[in-house]
């Protein structure tokens, strides 16, 4: 998170560089100190999902968990139900 | 109707109707919005591309087509406009960005379109929207900044804007939009039309440019509930289609009425959603306070989600071309770079708690009901506020849950600005939604107002 006193202000400048440098991107001091701000508001969201508790053993959402339960609902009565529904 | 004289087809229906009963053609009416559209779209922006030649062309052939006895079903003869995010053949897709690569799709149609031309549906133009659906209004760009009908001054709402504003003003019938954190269904309020968000996966995506590859979905748009269906039914695999459930008076709809206050939604919205529930509770629904359960912690991660995937995306192309995406876009896409695994997991994670958690929800009650948005639509081009008022919204919900929901019409705010009835269901539970909202329009006319944008010569 971004803090408002100086030290924090610049670490977190050096630490937008390093990110920005990773990912490939050149961008001018300007633009790096906008997309801080940006950043900042993003990594507060963030921090908001640590704070979640999450159980042990929660596995990360899939798309196919949704996709897949269409199995579920189409169903023939006595259809046989597998494992993979 | 210019050439018959009567009134503009209120609906898909109604216009399938008149095509059928020989009062109407295709190339009528095809004629018709495109008059509409010279003479409202200077005005509202709601068109990327229009490709006139073809549609009148299709139009030709979907009448010889009826004449010979060939009838594709509800959709024949029936103009559409599609998200220019969405590839159609004979248009170039631009997804509103100078930083687009060119022939997208390999210039063919996207397999949504195919599955609608193959019902007869007509493509009359591309729709705006903003930047890759993810930016914001932007005058500096060359493209249309899409307007709402019922206020020009005001933001259609995004990403699928022009879709919406073109449906109220009458540029077409049907549309299609995208919605990845609620970008079909906003607009939808925000323009006063119906936007159905399908169940993830519902309809093929090949040919959409992606934004969020775990939250996108094709979001079909029309005025009514009844529409939507048709449009939705004619895209989806036969075999996934569920029937109707007919559903009676006993629905349970859940309020989270805790989260709606902390939202703060404006009490013109709030006096519209509690009209809404007393038609619904006349339908036999029986309304209950609900608790939602994570909520912003959602959002959260739709936003991180949405911004990791994008960057997956995009990212080749941004490194390449930064100055060529607009601020909004690149500032959006590119926090995706910044996260790390863990976070990006984690965002994944709570969205498992937090479906767990509405799957249990929906375990007492069929539907959760809310305003679309718990605000009416801001001024164009307050960017900061228009970025303030997406993350308070609870759109995002349902994409990141992957559930479908639906934005019904639910009348104006003391200022004349429509607002939306959100519906949320199961997984797969489309048609009910649709059956919900075909009944809820059956009591209401909200989704019959249409905008005053003063006389069309040769069009009511």
């Amino acid at each position: 998170m971004a803090t408002h006193d100086q030290s924090g202000q610049a670490r977190w400048t050096a630490a937008m560089d390093q990110l920005l440098w990773l990912a490939g991107l050149e961008v001018d001091a300007a633009e790096r100190d906008r997309l801080a701000r940006t950043f900042a508001h993003y990594r507060a969201g963030i921090e908001l999902l640590y704070a979640v508790e999450v159980p042990e053993a929660t596995r990360p959402y899939l798309v196919t968990d949704v996709d897949a339960s269409v199995l579920v609902t189409h169903r023939e009565p006595g259809e046989a139900t597998t494992e993979s529904d | 109707m210019a050439e018959g004289g009567e009134e503009f087809p209120a609906s898909i229906a109604d216009a399938a109707s008149r095509i059928r009963s020989g009062a109407l053609s295709a190339h009528e009416l095809v004629r018709a919005v495109q008059r509409r559209a010279d003479a409202l779209d200077g005005r509202l922006g709601c068109f990327v591309t229009r490709d006139d030649a073809g549609a009148l062309a299709a139009a030709g052939r979907a009448d010889r087509e009826l004449s010979a006895g060939l009838d594709r079903g509800p959709l024949h003869g029936i103009p559409l406009g599609i998200k220019d995010i969405i590839a159609v053949e004979g248009m170039p897709t631009t997804g509103q960005s100078p930083s687009m690569r060119e022939n997208f799709h390999g210039g063919r149609d996207a397999e949504v379109v195919v599955r609608l031309r193959r019902a007869g549906a007509i493509v009359v133009g591309k729709t705006s929207t903003m930047e890759y659906a993810i930016g914001m209004p932007d005058p500096a760009h060359p493209f249309p900044s899409p307007r709402n009908p019922y206020c020009l001054e005001r933001w259609a709402g995004g990403s699928s804007s022009g879709s919406a504003s073109g449906l109220a003003a009458g540029l077409f019938l049907g549309a299609l939009g995208t919605d990845t954190g609620g970008s079909g269904r906003l607009p939808a309020a925000w323009c006063g039309i119906t936007g159905l968000k399908p169940t993830y996966g519902a309809l093929p995506l090949d040919g959409v440019i992606p934004l969020g590859y775990t939250h996108d979905v094709v979001a079909p748009m029309a005025r009514t509930a009844a529409d939507c269906r048709l449009l939705y039914e004619a895209m989806s695999e036969p075999s996934r289609l569920h029937s109707r459930r007919g559903s009676s008076g006993s629905v349970r709809i859940g309020v989270p009425y805790a989260v709606l206050e902390e939202l703060g939604c404006a009490p013109g919205v709030m006096a519209l959603f509690e009209d809404a529930l007393e038609v619904l509770r006349g339908l036999g629904a029986q309304i209950v306070a609900v608790d939602l359960k994570y909520v912003p912690e959602v959002r959260a991660a739709n936003d991180v989600s949405m911004a990791v995937e994008g960057w997956s995306y995009h990212g080749p192309n941004l490194r390449e071309r930064w100055e060529d995406y607009g601020w909004q876009a690149r500032a959006a896409i590119v926090r995706g770079a910044l996260t790390t695994a863990p976070d990006y997991l984690q965002a994944q994670r709570v969205r498992r708690v937090a479906t767990d958690a509405l799957d249990e929800l929906l375990g007492r009650v069929d539907i959760i009901a809310a305003p679309t948005h718990p605000f009416s639509p801001p001024k164009m081009f307050e960017l900061e506020l228009l970025g303030g008022l997406l993350e308070v919204n609870l759109t995002s919900f349902w994409n990141s849950c992957g559930y479908p929901a639906i934005s019904l019409p639910m009348g104006f705010d003391p200022d004349g600005l429509p607002a939306g009835l959100h519906l949320g269901g199961k997984a797969h539970a489309e048609q009910s939604l649709l059956d919900i909202g075909e009944r809820f329009q059956a009591e209401t006319a909200h989704h019959a107002a249409t905008p005053h944008l003063g006389a069309i010569h040769g069009n009511s």
